[in-house]
């Protein structure tokens, strides 16, 4: 693989980011430069106004564009949104042909036998994972290619979206105007740029707390066992915030952003916090207290939703590595307690594997996506002759 | 600026009788050292060459007093009218800077105080908020003074950031008691004056700038009440201070020679509390003392405006009073208080976005979550009386929509003295001042990110949205954040309410 120019946009609630890396032979990755711009125009993940969405990504591009002196034309994209879900299914083929041998085109079957099931009509699939693949019962099977055999099995984690909502985003990028090479649901993203191969085989639970959505991708055995959306993030914690103190929302975000905490504690009580009006008099004062209070609830909420969901499959046992927070509000004073408590596993904050030229605002857990997503380019590059058509080209059968 | 004067000749203000008693009360440590400085400042001994400070003509109408729960600071005191407050409480010791044992402290002594300011139709109150005796005994010195019919400014100083949280938070507490008990409340942030000077001076000499800035003021209302070149009527200086303002800044000017006029507004605006003139611009009312020698003429009043007039854009209304004094000194200085915002103004743009009245009221006061019909209650007192008072007065407000109207029911801390409160100080229903705010409309119009963010109506979402009747009403106007998305909806739960409520969490 020759050296490689990838830009991913992550084009989030909050924030957009555009990273510019380049990719070598060996496979690392150098990023070169890094855009950024306040979003606008996305809600809860989902591009909700494509015009205000493209004006916001040109920003960052721009932005990028110049700190990496790079012209940018073609980008990775991250989705994600309420109305992702996935499963996993297994497929199962019988070898016919003479020899028992099994072929490209029968692991190609197997796989559309394991996608196609439960896949509702007004959805697409973003990825299609190998999770697991059988010959004859046996298992880990890597590669059944040429191998004898006349049972083939295939368990599949399909992440799926609805076509309309996905293309949103991308219309929005492909406005700036961007070619859209492929796009990456926003989690794995960011596992690419945050988890070890020995992470990701011993079971990781990586968390990605925004602004608009708290994206979740599990993975055990190497692969991603298991992925999800919660539509509720950063901006739910503010609107809390804007109802209990009867503040506006600016206020609310940036007294979230300074005093935001999590942990209850005898050191609140009585605790007060000096919003100062505009002339610098201090204007109001709210109790430390109830800040906390109305954050912690929802967090823990939040938590436990992901807790739950984790549960109904059992997963919960299986991530023996731990869980890794990204995300903006994963910044957030006490979380890390808070999830420990809640999850009942230790949990770290996420950060993106150092690559060389990376600079110290690239740590930070806001780009962990945007990070992953040369990753993923690079990856996506890899595999190029197996695409097919558009959708074909973004729902990749590759080891990520 | 609008402006609005009365004229009257020259005998007619010679033959008017009756002068307006102006009474600088000290409370607490620093508003004694205040005080008494200023005592020091108005005495006929260091007029020398500053006829605003006017010497003889002050010692008539004005009269100095100092209060404090420490009864040896109130011995070194060289004022004649001293009052010990609270000797049951703290036996002659200070507050300790507890606000709580100066209410009571206070409270103890109603009586005295309210002799003390009887018989004064202006009485300024010195303070420095954040300890015991200021931050509890000001706000009651103020409304006594306002119950026997006299007009009461508070000039309080706010703590430096230095002396720490628990100072300043006290010291808020203590500005809005002010605020509802006093006429007019200038704040002064020694921290102002402190970066002003610039490192040179450092601490003592930014007291000593918040006090002269303090006798300025007083000097700026003596000016005020006995205009002689243009009078400013008593009625109409009261009416203007009692308009229950949100909050009122002070500045001070002086030039001399023959771009004294210029020079007096240039120096004005330079004034640290104004912000470069930007309190000014932004104030609603404005109230102007011009003083000067002998010779100062209406002309020269009038020149002094326009002066103002040049560099303030603003949309204040204006009244000014002109005072010659006996000296020959070609000096001119203006001062003037600004006060913008009022009760009704904060009530109209707050519940916009689901705020009550209660919010800017002080602390320890309660209200009901809104949705309930209401009255609009005074928030320094909020006994039954008043509420009854405030409903006899066709005050009610059965507007329940864009937000809510507080009972504000007072848990007591303010101290309870028992007597209800006069109808003026009621604000108004906001009925006719609130633009009709669409319960689907409501929307926040600023946001920093700079997005537009439509205001669609917050029932599209559609049926899968929680029943209208079970939230506050507030919440319609917290969740525009979220009204070009669909609803997150889980296993029957709306998760774009607060879970704190969904939880029953009470605020």
């Amino acid at each position: 693989m020759s050296e490689q120019i990838i830009v991913g946009v992550d084009a989030g609630t909050s924030k957009i980011a555009v990273t510019v890396g380049e990719t070598h032979a060996d496979g690392s990755v150098m990023i070169l430069g890094v855009g950024q711009s306040l979003s606008q125009g996305v809600r809860k993940g989902e591009v909700a106004d494509v015009d205000a969405a493209t004006e916001a990504i040109r920003a960052a591009v721009e932005q990028a564009e110049e700190t990496s002196g790079v012209e940018v034309r073609e980008v990775y994209a991250s989705v994600t949104g309420g109305h992702i879900r996935s499963f996993t299914n297994r497929g199962t083929h019988t070898i016919l042909n003479d020899e028992d041998e099994v072929t490209a085109e029968d692991v190609e079957v197997v796989i559309q036998n394991a996608s196609a099931l439960g896949l509702p009509k007004e959805n697409s699939p973003l990825h299609r994972i190998k999770q697991l693949v059988c010959v004859d019962g046996q298992s880990g099977v890597e590669n059944p290619v040429g191998m004898h055999a006349t049972k083939l099995e295939v368990d599949m984690h399909v992440i799926h979206g609805v076509k309309t909502r996905l293309q949103n985003t991308l219309k929005a990028i492909r406005q700036v105007p961007l070619e859209v090479q492929g796009a990456a649901f926003s989690p794995l993203a960011a596992a690419l740029a945050v988890l070890t191969p020995h992470q990701k085989e011993m079971g990781a639970l990586l968390l990605d707390i925004g602004g608009g959505t708290t994206d979740y991708v599990v993975y055990g055995g190497g692969t991603v066992r298991h992925s999800g959306v919660l539509a509720v993030g950063g901006d739910h914690v503010t609107n809390d915030l804007v109802t209990a103190l009867k503040i506006p929302i600016n206020r609310a975000e940036n007294l979230k952003q300074e005093h935001g905490i999590v942990e209850l504690g005898d050191a609140l009580s009585g605790q007060e916090i000096v919003m100062k009006s505009d002339v610098g008099l201090p204007d109001r004062a709210v109790s430390k207290e109830l800040v906390a209070r109305v954050m912690q609830l929802r967090m823990e909420e939040l938590l436990q939703l992901v807790r739950d969901d984790l549960d109904r499959l059992g997963l919960r046992q299986q991530i023996g590595a731990g869980v890794y927070l990204t995300g903006g509000v994963s910044r957030t004073t006490g979380l890390r307690q808070l999830a420990q408590n809640v999850l009942e596993l230790p949990v770290y904050a996420g950060k993106a594997e150092t690559m060389s030229g990376v600079n110290t605002a690239l740590e930070s857990p806001e780009f962990a996506a945007a990070i992953g997503l040369v990753r993923f380019g690079a990856l996506s590059e890899a595999n190029k002759p197996r695409r097919r058509g558009f959708w074909d080209k973004v729902t990749s059968v590759m080891k990520i | 600026m609008i402006m609005e004067r009365s004229r009257k000749n020259s005998e007619q203000l010679k033959a008017r009788a009756v002068k307006v008693r102006v009474k600088v009360i000290g409370v607490g440590d620093a508003g004694c050292r205040s005080a008494e400085t200023l005592a020091r400042i108005f005495s006929s001994a260091e007029v020398e060459n500053r006829p605003m400070f006017r010497g003889e003509r002050a010692a008539k109408n004005l009269s100095f007093a100092a209060v404090n729960t420490d009864a040896a600071s109130l011995e070194k005191c060289a004022l004649n009218g001293t009052l010990q407050v609270g000797l049951k409480l703290t036996h002659g010791l200070n507050a300790g800077g507890d606000p709580q044992v100066g209410r009571v402290a206070g409270q103890q002594s109603s009586e005295d105080l309210r002799e003390l300011v009887r018989a004064s139709d202006v009485v300024v109150v010195l303070a420095g908020l954040g300890g015991g005796t200021g931050t509890g005994v000001a706000p009651m010195v103020c409304r006594l003074a306002r119950d026997q019919g006299a007009c009461a400014v508070a000039l309080a100083e706010m703590p430096f950031d230095f002396e720490g949280q628990k100072r300043r938070l006290h010291a808020q507490e203590g500005y809005e008691a002010l605020r509802c008990e006093s006429d007019a409340v200038v704040a002064i942030p020694k921290d102002k004056f402190f970066q002003s000077v610039e490192g040179r001076g450092g601490v003592l000499e930014a007291v000593r700038r918040v006090t002269e800035l303090q006798a300025q003021a007083v000097a700026g209302l003596l000016g005020l009440t006995d205009g002689n070149v243009t009078m400013l009527e008593f009625a109409s200086l009261k009416a203007a201070l009692k308009k229950s303002r949100l909050q009122t800044v002070f500045g001070f000017g002086v030039g001399r020679g023959e771009k004294r006029h210029s020079q007096a507004v240039e120096s004005l605006l330079a004034s640290p509390m104004l912000d470069k003139g930007r309190q000014l611009e932004n104030a609603d009312e404005m109230i102007v003392s011009v003083t000067g020698g002998a010779s100062l003429t209406e002309e020269d009043a009038q020149e002094v405006l326009t002066q103002m007039g040049r560099r303030l854009t603003g949309r204040a209304h204006l009244i000014f009073s002109a005072n010659a004094t006996e000296t020959e000194a070609n000096e001119l200085t203006v001062a003037v208080f600004g006060s913008s915002g009022s009760w009704r103004a904060v009530s109209a743009r707050f519940v916009g976005r689901g705020m009550t009245l209660g919010e800017v009221a002080p602390r320890g006061v309660t209200y009901a979550p809104a949705g309930k019909t209401a009255a609009m209650a005074s928030a320094s007192s909020g006994d039954a009386a008043n509420l009854e008072s405030a409903a006899a007065n066709g005050e009610t407000s059965t507007e329940t929509r864009g937000g809510g109207h507080g009972v504000r029911i007072n848990a007591g801390s303010t101290g309870t003295i028992g007597t209800p409160q006069p109808v003026d100080r009621i604000p108004q229903p906001i009925r006719d001042t609130v633009p009709v705010v669409a319960p689907k409309a409501v929307a926040p119009t600023e946001s920093e990110q700079g997005e537009t963010i439509k205001a669609p109506a917050v029932g599209q979402k559609g049926d899968a949205k929680f029943e209208q009747g079970q939230l506050p009403l507030e919440l319609e106007a917290a969740q525009s954040r979220f009204t070009q998305s669909e609803p997150t909806i889980l296993n029957g739960e709306d998760l774009d309410v607060p879970t704190y409520l969904r939880r029953g969490m009470k605020v």
